[in-house]
């Protein structure tokens, strides 16, 4: 009887641990879903979903804070997603943060990124909408611009120092002189330069327009970005850097010009031969940098003409001119 | 004719168990075609044949464990076809059957073993009342010092008399004994018939007795029937089938 | 007709024909089973001490066995797939992994095949050698009905034991993945589990605990249909013994095939 009964006690001990783990597995799987925690409901309409599907995290300044619950079109251009957030957010989340799909980690499962905005608002409650900022993809553009117009300054200021060098001994433009490819490479960089620089000064001064629009909270990219400080940063970045190394890109430009205009006309030591190889090749050298930068930069420019931010901006301008 | 039916009818009405014109098949094999034997009470009837010719099939019928085509099987009176699930429940509780391999739970102990059919049937529940009942029907086999040994832990005359002991736990009227001594030696089946004629007298059942063990059938039978081609062949007692001439009943004395 | 007039054809079709009649015919006995299970379980008496006793017998006593393979398995899984995903950069991802593939199919379908091996054979020898001993007359002989005494006492246990050691089992082999995770570079039980449970759901979980319930009453039902109706001998107490586990194991992958279209088809996914 007794051995029956341990029996029991263990059979029971193995089936109690059994449930109890499933529990804890279901409750564990509930807790990641915040299903179980107190929450509180909030919305965002969407013009474009980007494969967003239900159970998707939320994430508030980058902290797991809830799950997608329900995705509905509500019109033919409006997606509208319902969220689940933790409670514990909810004293920081303000009514002007927003809301934006993004793509966490490497195999690309959706979710949506909730940011802050600088400016402080009234906290926000169950139901609200949140507004929806714009894809990252743009974000990802002017990451790049940023980038790009980091190297054009540095490959500017090579150019600068060699410019600097050739003035200083003139000699060695010989070497340049009778390589002739040089000479034409060197022509044909420069007129890239030329278009590139003026490429960059139009956008330059669209941009800072827009951000005069911005600011006042006019316009297009005022109605998407009021409040988004962190994409209006990286803009004014962008812009600052554009606009420095378009001067100096626009200095280097003369200075070139200058040169090749000198050394056509004859002026300069003509009869001197070239000892200063180095710098020869450095120049050869900084030429196709330089000129595979450049294209790079006009296709970076072409695309954030195109990006959808921007696009209606630029087809005003074409229109007014 | 009509005088013997009479008679025969006579005869019936005190008989526990009674088959007419049993007839059974399996499939195209027939095993029983036509067999009549009667058991009365306090009679032991041994009943002899050759292997596989129905022997076990027989008794087998007689407590439902097996169907039969037509005929009648009677015990105490009532048709076993045509009985309830109940009926047939307090019928069995009435039988001890003691299967050829004792048919022991191997995952039991003897005690559970011997504790099974009276907690099954409900018999008892008072915890004493069964334990002393267990001790008292082992201690009548011989048996008790065993009684918390497994069945795989006993030789096969002791699994006997614990199969033995477990069929009459219940104090059945009538015991039905398949080929009790088979497989035995002879000095364990000599003590095997022995102990099963002093357990006849002690709790006074009848009996039918499946074996082709002369020793046990001279032993224990009141009566003998011999089985050949599905029929009753033969019936007497020990003495007048030894004495018969018929070479089929003749066999199974040399 | 142009097959009758081949000569061999005949009597290879009859044995094609004669096979397929034995499978439709095993088959329907089968279900028969299943269904007399079904009949008897609603109605008393119910063997409730039985049940517990073979419980006991069936999933504590199988507990050792499926833990100590199931961490085996965790742990080998989690060291295999490791090298694939370090050569795509995505380690983090390995808990995520393991996790998913234990608790949806390895988790269940290797601990099914693991009892279908111990229980479902031992079910088979244990009923079969009680058929040829006969004790299953003699429980139906002391007013027992052997039926619901041992077949239903039986499936009752393996269709609930089944998902406990399902359950136990995943936990274990989850173990055993994080021990190997630990092994190549740090990683606390907590984050590890967040990891798993960050990426199952519900969807993952529910249909492989309800699979796992089909699984014990396939391993109940083929052991016992082939221990309860053993025939000629102790011979056909190891061949009950043997069918009961190769019929067992193929029920739990058909079981397993159409577990994952229905809840494809429901979209639980």
């Amino acid at each position: 009887m007794a051995k029956e009964t341990a029996r029991h006690v263990r059979l029971g001990i193995f089936v109690m641990a059994g449930i109890v783990l499933l529990i804890l597995g279901l409750y564990l799987i509930g807790n990641n879903k915040n299903l179980w925690g107190e929450t509180f409901r909030v919305y965002v309409v969407f013009r474009n979903a980007s494969g967003l599907q239900n159970g998707n995290n939320v994430r508030f300044s980058g902290i797991n804070a809830g799950t997608v619950t329900n995705i509905e079109m509500i019109n033919d251009s409006s997606i509208r997603v319902e969220m689940i957030l933790d409670m514990s957010i909810k004293p920081y989340l303000r009514k002007n943060a927003v809301a934006r799909i993004g793509t966490d980690g490497l195999m690309g499962n959706k979710l949506v990124n909730i940011e802050p905005s600088s400016v402080l608002s009234e906290v926000i409650e169950d139901g609200d909408t949140l507004t929806a900022g714009g894809s990252t993809d743009t974000a990802q553009i002017l990451k790049k611009l940023d980038e790009t117009a980091g190297n054009v300054n540095s490959i500017s200021s090579d150019i600068k120092t060699i410019t600097e060098n050739i003035r200083r001994s003139k000699g060695s433009l010989y070497s340049v002189l009778l390589d002739t490819t040089i000479a034409s490479r060197l022509n044909v960089s420069i007129d890239n330069i030329s278009e590139m620089t003026e490429n960059f000064r139009n956008f330059s001064t669209a941009l800072a327009d827009m951000m005069a629009e911005t600011k006042s909270g006019k316009g297009l990219l005022g109605s998407v970005t009021n409040d988004t400080s962190m994409l209006y940063r990286q803009l004014r970045n962008a812009v600052t850097l554009m606009e420095k190394s378009g001067k100096d890109l626009s200095e280097v430009t003369n200075g070139l010009n200058e040169s090749v205009k000198k050394l056509n006309q004859g002026h300069g030591s003509a009869g001197v031969l070239l000892n200063d190889s180095v710098s020869a090749m450095e120049l050869k050298n900084t030429i196709s940098n330089l000129d595979s930068s450049v294209y790079n930069f006009n296709e970076n420019m072409k695309a954030l003409q195109e990006s959808w931010l921007l696009r209606s901006y630029f087809r005003r301008q074409k229109k007014s001119n | 004719m009509a005088e013997k039916m009479k008679i025969k009818e006579h005869v019936e009405s005190d008989e526990i168990i009674s088959v007419s014109h049993l007839k059974i098949a399996f499939g195209s094999n027939r095993v029983l075609t036509d067999f009549n034997l009667g058991l009365r009470k306090g009679e032991n009837v041994v009943v002899l044949g050759k292997s596989g010719c129905g022997k076990s099939v027989l008794i087998k019928c007689m407590v439902r464990l097996l169907a039969y085509d037509s005929g009648s099987l009677k015990v105490f009176g009532k048709e076993v076809q045509g009985l309830s699930q109940k009926e047939l429940d307090s019928m069995r509780l009435r039988m001890g059957f003691l299967f050829q391999s004792s048919a022991l739970y191997d995952s039991m102990t003897v005690r559970e073993n011997l504790e099974f059919p009276l907690r099954r049937h409900h018999i008892s529940s008072n915890k004493n009342e069964v334990n002393e009942r267990v001790k008292e029907t082992l201690e009548n086999v011989g048996l008790y010092h065993a009684i918390d040994l497994m069945p795989s832990e006993l030789s096969g005359g002791m699994r006997k008399r614990i199969g033995l002991a477990r069929s009459l736990i219940l104090k059945p009227e009538i015991m039905l004994y398949d080929e009790p001594t088979t497989g035995l030696d002879p000095i364990t089946a000599r003590e095997i018939s022995n102990l099963m004629l002093r357990l006849q007298r002690t709790y006074n059942t009848s009996s039918i007795i499946i074996s082709h063990d002369m020793h046990c059938a001279r032993l224990t039978a009141d009566r003998l029937a011999v089985i050949n081609d599905g029929i009753c062949y033969a019936e007497g007692t020990f003495n007048t089938l030894q004495a018969s001439n018929d070479p089929f009943v003749k066999a199974f004395f040399n | 007709m142009a097959i009758d007039s081949d000569p061999n054809s005949p009597g290879a079709w009859s044995r094609v024909f004669g096979g397929m009649r034995k499978f439709f015919a095993e088959a329907g006995d089968i279900s028969a089973f299943a269904i007399r299970f079904f009949r008897e379980i609603l109605f008393p008496p119910y063997e409730f001490r039985e049940v517990i006793r073979q419980s006991y017998e069936i999933g504590y006593k199988s507990f050792s066995l499926v833990g100590i393979t199931a961490f085996i398995i965790g742990l080998v899984l989690t060291l295999q797939s490791r090298p694939t995903l370090v050569e795509f950069g995505a380690e983090a991802w390995l808990p995520a992994m393991v996790g998913i593939s234990i608790i949806r199919e390895i988790g269940p379908v290797i601990t099914a095949l693991i009892c279908a091996g111990k229980i479902g054979s031992g079910i088979g020898a244990e009923l079969g050698s009680m058929r040829v001993t006969e004790q299953i007359d003699a429980m139906e002989v002391s007013g027992t009905n052997p039926f619901k005494y041992i077949v239903v006492s039986r499936m009752v246990a393996t269709t609930v034991m089944v998902p406990v050691l399902v359950i136990l089992g995943d936990t274990i082999a989850l173990y055993g993945s994080f021990i190997a995770v630990k092994l190549k570079g740090a990683v606390s039980l907590k984050l590890f589990l967040s990891q798993v449970f960050e990426s199952i759901d519900y969807g993952d979980v529910i249909p492989s605990i309800v699979k796992s319930v089909f699984f014990g009453f396939a391993i109940g039902l083929t052991g016992c249909f082939k221990g309860y109706y053993t025939k000629k001998g102790t011979a056909g107490v190891g061949r009950s013994a043997n069918s009961a586990v190769v019929i067992g194991s193929l029920l739990i992958f058909i079981i397993d095939l159409i577990a994952v279209q229905i809840t494809q088809f429901f979209g639980i996914f």
